[in-house]
């Protein structure tokens, strides 16, 4: 790491305490919003689940918190003034940045051992990433709205700081942690395996059979120890419905960023579970064909896999995006052959702006009505889906370019 | 039966052809020809009635087998099945409504045949000899007299009218009286085929009489064992006769229902337990002036009756259809409230009867159930709920989980449980604040009555005036009472109507059903301002106490009394005004009217039969001063924050008192949707106490319970336990998130938003520290609170369907396109589409221009 992370990192941090101390009320203003709260990572509704659990009342037997309780557990452990929390946060920030620094220094992005990226040398330095994500504004704004899905993208990024080493086990610990948190990062167990498989330093190297299986037990031996002590600290089984259950039925449709929520305010009663099963395997199908065909990138098979559940999972925040994006900074040499950068660009801030106007006009002025917020809704998820495939596409092409070089800066179609 | 002069199989309607005069002689009628027994006149012709009708011969059969009959009424054409009647009287003989019943005067006379003839049966049966059969007494056993009683709804027509009330209703007959007995109770006017074939198979099963002293059923209530035969039989015929006094009303004068009524349900008492008390009813209207021209009238109707007739369906008073509905719910006690409107307190003080009589907003219900299991308990609320929404018209069918809870703190039980093992009695409470009261809950609760609103003070409880009140309250309320003394337990239902008149305005609405402004003339003017001139009027309020009688605010005066309300041995007041002393009162007509002035300036009235009765109460200047109680406690409750997000609940608690702090309980049942933040509850104690305030704010609140709601599933409840120092106030507030609902799960007014039900406030009995006088428990009840969420577009359903699935299957298409096909160059293809046709068409024509 040098020089320049460091300052990175450091000006990171910087920033965040600043907004913290210079603005007291923007933490509780920021945890309000739908855009960055939702009803499972919201800080406030953690605060509940820590009070109900410090006065004996099982947070689980009731429809407001819906976290994981070894994160219960850590609130309620830790002292209960602000500081120490915002300080965990700013932590988990900053562990997120040197995890990236690690991931970018590591070159996989270019460089993997079944493909060299023709562009590998307009790739940035370690320190752009960090900065990407440390002054992401959605990140920012994640940070200071205190939602716990700043441990899971913390951890998420951890797990592919791990797998880019070759170190299997903290990996796949780390990315156990993350689906146990939080549900959805179990959908990059796959990639992160052909991450893990490729980066491995061993030698000789193990069948790809034989490797997954031994990480296979291992990630469900490490998820089982984590449910157990989860039992051991609630006393009941009642957190599973309560937090899984959460993510999969939907009970609560408090509007977010995501599709789901004005989905299902509409739906009619009799296809709701037929359409949640859908929704849910929709997140799932991508899965396969995505890791098939970006067997030689895995990392960005991993990176695209976060991009499409920042969109379609059900209860999507701006901080998934944000994790996204700086995830996709690391491909910034093929940013070149993307093809809709400027309209993408100005679409994502045209949400970005509109969003909360309208979401106000709706909930607090009266003047608009909850269509406005959906279509904003709409406008951020297609303009989500359309970087996820623009990306794709320029990976695609990237990698056609290696096997054919001639065709580099001509164009092409798919057939 | 062996020795039985067996009834005639087929073909017994028939009299025999001299019957007509031979009944005739037997009544001791004067007219050979044409006379009726009932309205002793020529008609020129006259019908044979039947007692027993003709028709019905299966039924006289079992009548008959059960040795309900004499032995010598052996067919149904036999002369003393017959009456000489009139075609009027003839007509109304076996009809549901209006209805002829002619019975026996003196009822201790059969009671006392069928207690000798019970204990000579015993007596064979405990000398090992085979049971006698009952022995019924005969026509010419009995020479106590008949009376006939008319039946009916509405006042009869004229010529019968004069026939009613020119006689004293004597008869003379030489027909058989348990027959007659039997007819008074058949053919009742709604009669349910279910309870009818009851009866009948009861009658059935006494047919060996031998046989009834073992069963189970008959030995339980009455103390002696065996005394089943009699009982049943004596059972039946009161119970029936005790219904048909309460199904319809009486129109001849009262005594006439009153005796029916007494000596009938004696009766049934007698065979019950040896007693000889009936059901007791009272009924109170208690009139009390409050300030600001308001008037209080609170109406009372309380009756009560033992326990073992309520548990063997034996309902004399007390409603058969609540009563049944209890026993099949297993409901140990029953509290009811219909309200509407808000108690000012700050205006007219502490609530009547200390609130326990008050509802929240709309309708309330909590119940003692008696149960196994908390499933079970649930399953029986359930079905409470059902039968109560049917009985009220009211929509308790809602109270379904989410709007269930099980207070832990603020209720306890009124009535006595001496026998019932406490902890199989699970406490339900339900709300509905959203449900408008209205006439359709106060007709069934008037038809809970003994009297049904057509007699007595309840004569005054017309819809309009009831719904037009600024503030009013029903209330009903089952619960078994004991006495410390004897042991014995009774079923006491308790129904209430607290209702504030605005004296003003009901003035006005007899003067005018338009509300218009007061002419100039009317008005009173403040000439004390000193801003004041001839051209503007400062309007003087209480300058004096207005006039008012009964008739102005009701629209009516009462009826006479309702005959049920009545001691023997002393005088009830039916009627008290709680004016102040020196508030004159004058009664309309009838100086006889006992009056009672009591100690406290209460002045006491006791209404009579077929008078009717209004109090005037004249203007009085200089006002008086009405008496006002000060509350223990003002409770007020609020919403604070704006937009359809996130929200806060803020209430005031306020103790008057300077010397005594007062602990309360506050409980809240909140909506599912409305999801509460309890670390954010605070309380707040105002003015602050002299030491630390974050020390202190554990201190306001000493217990706390509290269960968070589950999405669709349970509302939150909280209760709290909160001490309130005197002089000061304690301000709590939490903050709250509004969940969005799934658009089938908004009311068709969604926008309105949804309803809070009232926050419960109960003050448990105390003994006060500083006068060291007792405060029985009250309750508080703040509003109900309008909450509102956010909406989605109702009409979107289809079009949100297809956008979002728009989205996703581009998302879908554009990443699965870029997966499965592969990149080629431009040129290499050839482009099938237009476009590309084109381009190759050009470039062939440049080819050939080149060459």
């Amino acid at each position: 790491m040098d020089r320049r992370c460091i300052l990175v990192i450091a000006a990171g941090v910087l920033l965040r305490l600043v907004l913290f101390t210079a603005f007291p009320s923007l933490p509780t203003t920021l945890a309000q919003r739908v855009e960055v709260s939702t009803p499972v990572t919201s800080y406030k509704r953690l605060q509940e689940g820590v009070y109900l659990y410090t006065h004996g009342v099982s947070p689980y037997d009731g429809g407001v918190f819906h976290q994981a309780p070894l994160l219960l557990s850590l609130f309620s452990i830790l002292p209960s003034s602000a500081i120490v929390t915002n300080i965990l946060y700013v932590l988990a920030d900053l562990f997120s940045a040197i995890s990236l620094v690690k991931i970018a220094s590591s070159g996989v992005a270019t460089a993997t051992p079944q493909h060299i990226s023709p562009r590998k040398g307009n790739s940035w330095p370690p320190w752009a990433t960090a900065a990407a994500f440390l002054f992401n504004p959605f990140s920012i704004a994640t940070c200071i709205a205190r939602p716990t899905i700043v441990f899971t993208n913390c951890i998420v990024l951890h797990a592919i700081a791990a797998a880019v080493q070759g170190r299997r086990a903290p990996a796949f610990v780390s990315l156990a942690m993350a689906s146990y948190l939080s549900l959805y990062p179990i959908l990059l167990f796959p990639s992160l395996l052909l991450l893990t498989y490729d980066c491995s330093r061993a030698n000789p190297k193990p069948s790809i059979q034989a490797f997954s299986a031994v990480t296979t037990v291992l990630f469900s031996t490490v998820l089982i120890i984590y449910f157990k002590l989860s039992h051991l600290l609630t006393g009941s089984w009642e957190f599973v419905a309560s937090t899984y259950g959460v993510h999969l039925l939907l009970p609560d449709l408090t509007p977010n960023v995501g599709l789901w929520w004005y989905f299902f305010i509409e739906m009619f009663d009799s296809f709701r579970a037929f359409f949640l099963c859908l929704f849910q395997l929709h997140l799932l199908i991508y899965v396969p064909g995505i890791c098939l065909r970006l067997r030689k990138q895995p990392l960005f098979a991993l990176i695209t896999l976060v991009g499409i559940s920042s969109i379609f999972k059900s209860y999507p925040a701006v901080g998934d995006t944000g994790l996204y994006l700086s995830l996709l900074a690391l491909y910034n040499h093929i940013f070149p052959t993307m093809r809709y950068t400027f309209f993408l660009t100005a679409a994502i801030l045209y949400a970005t702006f509109l969003g909360p106007a309208f979401y106000y006009l709706w909930v607090y002025a009266g003047s608009g009505n909850a269509n406005f917020f959906y279509a904003i809704t709409l406008v951020w998820s297609i303009v989500n889906a359309l970087i996820v495939a623009d990306a794709l596409y320029a990976v695609l092409r990237d990698e056609h370019e290696t096997e054919r070089p001639e065709l580099i800066g001509k164009d092409v179609v798919q057939i | 039966m062996p020795s039985d002069p067996s009834p005639a199989q087929n073909s017994f309607g028939e009299p025999p052809r001299d019957t007509q005069s031979f009944l005739i002689i037997r009544d001791n009628l004067v007219w050979l020809f044409g006379h009726c027994l009932i309205c002793k006149q020529d008609h020129g012709t006259y019908d044979i009635a039947h007692i027993l009708p003709r028709h019905d011969a299966e039924r006289y059969l079992s009548y008959h087998k059960a040795g309900l009959l004499p032995g010598s009424l052996n067919k149904l054409g036999h002369t003393i099945n017959l009456l000489p009647l009139c075609r009027t009287f003839h007509g109304l003989l076996g009809r549901a409504s209006p209805r002829l019943i002619v019975v026996p005067k003196d009822v201790q006379f059969f009671i006392n045949g069928e207690t000798a003839d019970y204990h000579k049966r015993q007596q064979a049966i405990d000398n090992g000899l085979d049971c006698p059969k009952r022995t019924i007494p005969d026509a010419s056993e009995y020479n106590g007299g008949f009376r006939f009683y008319y039946f009916a709804d509405k006042p009869p027509y004229e010529p019968l009218r004069s026939h009613l009330i020119d006689h004293s209703g004597e008869v003379r007959t030489g027909a058989c009286p348990t027959a007659l007995i039997i007819n008074a109770g058949r053919g009742r006017p709604d009669p349910s085929a279910g309870d009818v074939t009851a009866v009948d198979k009861e009658v059935e099963r006494e047919g060996t009489p031998s046989e009834a002293g073992g069963s189970g059923d008959f030995q339980e209530g009455a103390g002696s064992e065996g005394a089943a035969p009699p009982r049943k039989r004596l059972k039946r015929s009161g119970r029936m006769t005790c219904d048909a006094g309460r199904q319809w009303l009486p129109y001849t004068s009262s005594p006439l229902l009153l005796l029916l009524s007494r000596l009938l349900p004696a009766f049934l008492l007698f065979s019950l337990a040896g007693r000889t008390v009936a059901d007791t009813y009272d009924e109170t209207l208690r009139l009390q002036p409050l300030s600001g021209q308001f008037l209080l009238a609170s109406f009372n109707f309380r009756s009560h009756g033992p326990i073992q007739a309520f548990n063997k369906q034996m309902f004399q008073l007390f409603p058969r259809s609540l009563g049944q509905i209890l026993q099949y719910t297993h409901t140990r006690e029953l509290h009811l409230r219909f309200a509407l409107g808000r108690w000012d307190s700050e205006l007219w003080g502490a609530q009547p009867d200390d609130g326990q009589n008050a509802g929240g907003t709309g309708v309330e219900l909590w119940a003692w159930v008696e149960a196994d299991d908390d499933v079970e308990a649930e399953a029986r609320w359930t079905s409470l709920n059902n039968a109560l929404s049917g009985l009220f018209c009211a929509s308790l069918n809602f109270i379904d989980s989410t709007r269930t809870i099980r207070p832990v703190m603020s209720f306890s039980p009124t009535g006595d449980y001496p026998t019932t093992n406490t902890s199989r009695l699970f406490l339900l409470h339900g709300t509905l604040p959203k449900e408008p009261v209205c006439t359709e809950n106060l007709t069934p609760f008037l038809k809970l009555l003994p009297c049904k609103g057509k007699f007595g003070i309840s004569t005054l409880l017309d819809g309009h005036k009831l719904f037009d009140a600024s503030f009013q309250s029903m209330s009903i309320d089952v619960r078994p009472i004991c006495s410390q003394e004897t042991g014995e337990c009774d079923v006491e239902i308790q129904q209430n109507i607290d209702m504030v008149l605005d004296i003003a305005r009901s003035l006005q609405r007899k003067d005018s059903p338009v509300p218009r402004p007061r002419d100039q003339h009317e008005l009173i003017c403040d000439t004390t301002k000193p801003y004041g001139s001839t051209e503007y009027c400062f309007p003087l309020d209480n300058s004096f106490d207005l006039p008012w009688s009964l008739s102005d605010l009701f629209g009516k005066s009462i009826t006479g009394r309702c005959p049920f309300a009545v001691r023997p041995d002393t005088e009830v007041a039916h009627v008290c005004v709680a004016a102040p002393r020196e508030r004159m009162i004058g009664l309309v007509n009838g100086d006889d009217v006992i009056q009672n002035t009591l100690e406290d300036g209460r002045r006491c009235y006791t209404l009579r039969d077929n008078e009717p009765f209004d109090v005037f109460l004249p203007k009085q200047e200089p006002p008086t001063n009405p008496q006002r109680q000060e509350p223990l406690l003002y409770a007020e409750r609020s919403f604070t924050g704006h937009g359809q997000e996130h929200g806060g609940v803020k209430t005031v608690l306020r103790n008057p008192s300077e010397t005594d702090s007062i602990e309360v309980v506050y409980l809240e049942s909140l909506p599912w949707f409305m999801k509460p933040y309890l670390h954010t509850l605070k309380a707040q104690l105002l003015p602050p106490p002299p030491w630390d305030a974050d020390k202190h704010a554990g201190k306001v609140i000493s217990e706390l319970y509290y269960r968070p709601a589950l999405d669709r599933e349970r509302g939150t409840q909280l209760e709290a336990k909160i001490v309130v120092p005197p002089d000061s106030i304690v301000i709590m507030t939490y903050d709250f998130e509004k969940a969005v609902l799934r658009y089938t799960e908004y009311p068709p007014d969604a926008n309105r938003g949804f309803d809070v039900a009232s926050a419960i406030i109960t003050i448990p009995p105390h003994r006060r520290r500083s006068d060291g006088k007792f405060v029985p428990a009250t309750s508080i009840r703040t509003t109900s609170l309008l909450l509102s969420l956010p909406t989605p577009d109702f009409s979107m359903p289809y079009n949100v369907i297809i956008f979002t699935s728009t989205i996703m299957a581009l998302a879908f298409g554009s990443i699965f396109n870029l997966l499965v096909r592969r990149f080629v160059a431009v040129d290499e293809v050839q482009r099938m589409d237009l476009k590309g046709k084109i381009k190759g068409l050009l470039g062939k024509l440049s080819k050939r221009k080149v060459e």
